[in-house]
């Protein structure tokens, strides 16, 4: 599970936030220092392991683009209200604390079998609480946002591009 | 230190207006002291995320909570954006009074709200300029198309228009360079509304870009636009207008200007025995010294409201309320767009089309209530942006490999999405106005403004006309899931702030003459926001740099003929 030593610290600087991989980046249960929320390290693992179960890592070619949970908890430090934050971190513990009581152990110990029923339930919105299939909409909506705001996303699949340069009003759609 | 601080001509403000009054007199010889109370914004050099891709945002274009929190008024700017909000005056930084909502919306800088525009260029037709005579409210302007006609063309020439001649005697031809067009859904509807309702059009909305650059635009150093569609944050081609790339460089070049940013200026100084102002006092926005500048002729281009901040502190013996202000109007009749009106629809045929490319303007229909004559129970009308297109739906079912792969697949596009707004006449009232706060001063010394401006009877209707007359035709071209919505958002968010100064025939009943001057004091011009005597429904900027230049050729005339 290399995500896992992926838990940084987020410093604010004059520049701007700026990642940093923090110094002991195996102490999972080290808390994440954000400048306006605070993660524990076992919420910061439930998050990572999560996102990652969501939309899986396959290695290098993405490596450079950050992760979706360092992603998720900038955008709730800087971007989320006050009350928001606290939803987010309500929802964090009340989720991990659902698993625990279905499984016995914390997300990120499920094997991955466990995380595929779980997460097929989460899906389909069968047999869970309300606030975690709510709370898992809103970290998939977030990983997704993530992924696809993605150079490697934007300029494979969307093939975006900064200077169009024309506009045609009236184009086939290529395949018809 | 006279000499020094003394020029030919003085402009307040670096805007979008005051820009042509500093490209009209320098090119004429006169040295000219431009004043602008923010900072410089140079052309390429200032606009730090003009080449920034989606991703290098960090919220991804998202306004951090903390500034949304402190500043909540410029946050329901639609432009007020990560990458732009740097243009944009912070609520916090430059408080005003409100007494009935208005969000006004700023930028403190050389080049103004210009850098940040929707760029929207439609002339105003003689029905425009008719209006207030013909259906009897505020006055009568003092001009008529004719007049203004030719000065439409010289700006539209230098700042290069894109557009159609579409050949409607409500919203004029005018200098075009080539037009991108419309979508194949827009050009259904255009087709459907002409058809089925005699008198209504729907056009390529004419917009200030380089589609096809001439002579005069290379000279200026731009280039052809891109579609890029990011003009908010200033743009490398110097595609689209703005004073940063065009008028003020243009003015710089002839030695003639000299730009003075950080300069807030506290009020205009009336000389009681020449009988005429004489000069601005500035306040250094840095280290607040004051400082005085003279000149023969002052233009007031300081964008609407601050204009008429200006003028009510411009107190003296003989205009003990503002001035020019004998007749006590000035703040009043101050009117706005009103663009609470939306709507939505889809279209499910002509799934085999879509759009390619960037198009930084829309389609855009032309006022078509009272035009010829009064035909409802509301004044005057609403013009409309009309536009299409259809979005990439990612696949985002499922989750691990397979939701991989789903995102991995080029999204299918959703049906055609169509979305308009209304863009409401309002009607110049004496009750919507503003004055100066008695209580309140800015740091540099100057009192705060207070905004006593809201909505009536007359746009409420309108409203709900806009709805029917929408939905109705859209219907009728077969679109689907129309939806419409009243943002009840406040005055002011339009950005089109007009009146205060208005223009008239008559010194009892208005502020500026035909050649926006003073009527009281002659040698003060006010050519931008504020001189409008109406408003109506196309997007005012066109029309302001139009009568800017006008007045300026006028006030160089009448100083060679030492007039003034």
């Amino acid at each position: 599970m290399k995500r896992r030593a992926a838990i940084r610290t987020i410093i604010i600087t004059s520049a701007g936030v700026v990642l940093l991989p923090s110094c002991g980046s195996d102490d999972v249960q080290k808390a994440v220092e954000l400048s306006k929320i605070k993660i524990t390290g076992n919420q910061a693992k439930l998050l990572a392991s999560l996102t990652q179960t969501i939309i899986p890592d396959t290695g290098a070619q993405e490596a450079k683009r950050g992760n979706p949970d360092e992603f998720i908890l900038m955008m709730v430090n800087d971007c989320a209200s006050p009350d928001d934050q606290q939803k987010f971190l309500t929802g964090l513990d009340e989720f991990e604390k659902m698993v625990k009581e279905r499984y016995g152990k914390s997300f990120a110990s499920l094997d991955d079998a466990q995380k595929k029923e779980l997460l097929t339930n989460l899906e389909d919105k069968k047999g869970l609480p309300n606030a975690a299939n709510e709370f898992y909409s809103h970290i998939k909506g977030a990983t997704v946002q993530f992924y696809t705001g993605s150079e490697n996303y934007m300029t494979t699949v969307m093939e975006y591009n900064i200077i169009p340069k024309r506009y045609k009003g009236c184009v086939p759609v290529a395949g018809t | 230190m006279a000499d020094k601080n003394t020029f030919d001509a003085i402009v307040i403000g670096a805007g979008m207006s005051g820009g042509w009054a500093a490209k009209e007199f320098c090119e004429k010889g006169l040295k000219t002291l431009v004043l602008e109370r923010g900072r410089d914004v140079k052309h390429l050099k200032d606009y730090p995320t003009t080449n920034m891709k989606p991703w290098e945002f960090p919220h991804r274009g998202q306004v951090p909570f903390d500034i949304k929190n402190e500043n909540p008024v410029v946050s329901r700017c639609y432009a007020f954006r990560e990458d732009a909000m740097h243009f944009f005056v912070k609520d916090k930084e430059h408080p005003y009074t409100q007494e009935k909502p208005f969000d006004w919306i700023r930028g403190y800088q050389v080049g103004g709200k210009s850098i940040m525009w929707a760029r929207q260029t439609q002339r105003w037709s003689k029905y425009d300029f008719e209006g207030p005579a013909r259906d009897g409210y505020a006055v009568d302007w003092p001009i008529r198309y004719e007049d203004i006609a030719p000065w439409y063309s010289h700006v539209e020439k230098f700042a290069g228009i894109s557009g159609n001649k579409d050949g409607l005697d409500t919203l004029p031809d005018g200098e075009f360079l080539p037009a991108w067009g419309l979508s194949c859904v827009e050009d259904h509807f255009k087709k459907t509304v002409e058809e089925k309702y005699p008198g209504r059009h729907v056009i390529y909305a004419r917009c200030a870009h380089l589609t096809e650059p001439q002579e005069i635009h290379k000279q200026q150093g731009r280039a052809q636009c891109q579609a890029r569609n990011l003009c908010q944050r200033g743009c490398p081609f110097g595609g689209y207008y703005n004073s940063n790339s065009t008028t003020i460089p243009w003015a710089e070049r002839t030695g003639n200007m000299t730009l003075r940013p950080h300069s807030v200026v506290h009020s205009i100084i009336y000389d009681e025995k020449k009988g005429k102002a004489t000069g601005v006092r500035v306040i250094d926005a840095n280290t607040k010294e004051a400082i005085e500048y003279f000149a023969p002729v002052i233009f007031v281009n300081a964008a609407a409201l601050n204009t008429i901040l200006v003028l009510l502190n411009s107190t003296s013996n003989r205009f003990p309320n503002g001035l020019g202000n004998d007749n006590g109007l000035l703040g009043k009749y101050f009117a706005f767009h009103n663009y609470r009106a939306r709507m939505t629809a889809e279209y499910e045929g002509m799934k085999e089309f879509k759009t390619e490319g960037g198009r930084p303007t829309s389609a855009y229909i032309p006022r078509f209530r009272n035009v010829y004559k009064q035909e409802t129970d509301f004044l005057r009308g609403y013009a409309a942006t009309f536009g299409s297109g259809r979005y990439a739906r990612p696949n985002s079912n499922g989750f691990g490999e397979e939701l991989k792969a789903n995102l991995s697949k080029k999204p299918e596009l959703g049906p055609w999405f169509i979305s308009s707004q209304m863009m409401g006449e309002t009607i110049p009232k004496e009750t919507n106005f503003v004055s100066l706060d008695k209580d309140k001063k800015d740091e540099w010394g100057v009192p705060l403004l207070k905004i006593n401006v809201d909505y009536d009877d007359n746009d409420e209707k309108m409203i709900k006309d806009f709805f029917e007359q929408m939905t109705e035709m859209c219907a009728s071209a077969g679109f689907t899931n129309i939806k419409t919505s009243d943002s009840k958002q406040a005055p002011g968010l339009d950005i089109h702030e007009m009146g205060g100064v208005r223009m008239g025939k008559d010194p009892k009943t208005s502020l500026l003459n035909k050649w926006n001057q003073l009527h009281a004091c002659p040698n003060v011009f006010v050519t931008d926001g504020a001189c409008m005597t109406s408003t109506s429904t196309q997007n005012p900027s066109l029309t302001f740099m139009a009568l800017t230049a006008r007045a300026a050729n006028y006030a160089i005339e009448q100083l060679k003929k030492s007039e003034l």
